[in-house]
């Protein structure tokens, strides 16, 4: 392996190692194989694999939280919900009904709509001028 | 036999408490863990989840089920508590680094569990480096166990965004290890 192609190896394990985490189960296999691979013969992509795993860890082990502690705050999250009203409930219409009352508006606005098989009086001046004729309405 | 989410968020609707309690014993624990990571405090966290605990109840006759149950009104919840906190970490820029929980792993020696409680200081100084929307990533991610599809809707951008603030966030954490091995 050139010395070139080695450090885009290894960029493109960094890139994967922060978009997939470091759980090389997680990765899509072949993704995985070249990684495990890198990860036999390299020094430096073996630390930042460990470096990402060590955060990892402490990220799971900082989330413990005493039971106790949590029952507690379940306990106040109820009493402080439960003392407030909740919204009542949104009563939408039937969509049989609302499709009536759309059509019922649909034929009211139907009806005023002026419809004229003639030009309008500026179309024909214009028609007029222009020398024109009528016969193309 | 568990009730699904949406059952349990019909009952909540007509005013039961045990059903409610029930929702809230089910996501509790992560909704705090996720919390208190993005703001950096417990008690801050607390208040956050009490909060959405509480707009749930409000809103639980609002409540319209999209089947799947667990996933929605979870991704809902996670949601509320997200935005909270992130909107409480710009108003409050300086932010008290809280000292993190110091749980003892029974299976480790006293030399691991040492080297562990120096990886949490580390990690809890790195994070409060973090953007809010970093932190909420990575709350969202470890502490409440989504998806990236589930915790880009929970932040309300889309699934490319998430993954580009999951991998900021992941880079600086693991620079942040590798820089205190180095010294």
């Amino acid at each position: 392996m050139t010395p070139e192609s080695y450090e885009s190896e290894f960029q493109e394990f960094l890139d994967r190692l922060d978009l997939y985490g470091g759980r090389l189960e997680d990765w899509p296999v072949e993704a995985r194989a070249a990684a495990e691979a890198l990860l036999e013969h390299s020094s430096q992509a073996r630390a930042q694999w460990n470096a990402m795993r060590r955060a990892e860890a402490a990220l799971t082990q900082s989330r413990a939280l005493h039971d106790e502690r949590i029952n507690d705050i379940a306990a106040r999250a109820m009493q402080s919900a439960q003392a407030r009203p909740q919204q009542p409930p949104i009563r939408r219409l039937p969509w049989a009904v609302a499709a009536m009352v759309a059509l019922v508006a649909g034929l009211y606005v139907g009806q005023l709509q002026i419809s004229s098989e003639e030009p309008t009086e500026i179309v024909t001046a214009a028609l007029d001028q222009s020398g024109g004729s009528h016969d193309v309405w | 036999m568990e009730d699904d989410d949406d059952e349990l968020i019909v009952r909540v609707a007509r005013g039961d408490g045990a059903a409610f309690a029930r929702l809230v014993g089910r996501y509790r624990t992560r909704l705090i863990a996720m919390t208190t990571r993005i703001v950096g405090n417990r008690a801050v966290a607390e208040e956050i989840v009490q909060e959405a605990f509480t707009r749930a109840w409000i809103n639980a006759p609002r409540w319209k089920p999209q089947g799947g149950g667990r996933a929605n009104f979870g991704g809902w919840l996670a949601r509320v508590a997200t935005n909270l906190a992130i909107d409480h970490t710009r108003r409050a820029r300086s932010v008290p680094l809280e000292e993190a929980a110091e749980p003892v792993d029974p299976t480790l020696s006293a030399d691991q569990e040492m080297i562990a409680a120096e990886d949490r200081r580390r990690l809890g100084h790195a994070l409060t480096k973090l953007p809010p929307r970093q932190k909420a990533a990575i709350a969202l991610t470890y502490d409440q166990g989504l998806s990236n599809a589930a915790s880009a809707e929970a932040m309300e951008i889309s699934v490319g965004a998430f993954e580009l603030l999951l991998v900021r966030a992941r880079r600086a954490l693991r620079e942040a290890m590798m820089e205190d091995k180095a010294s």
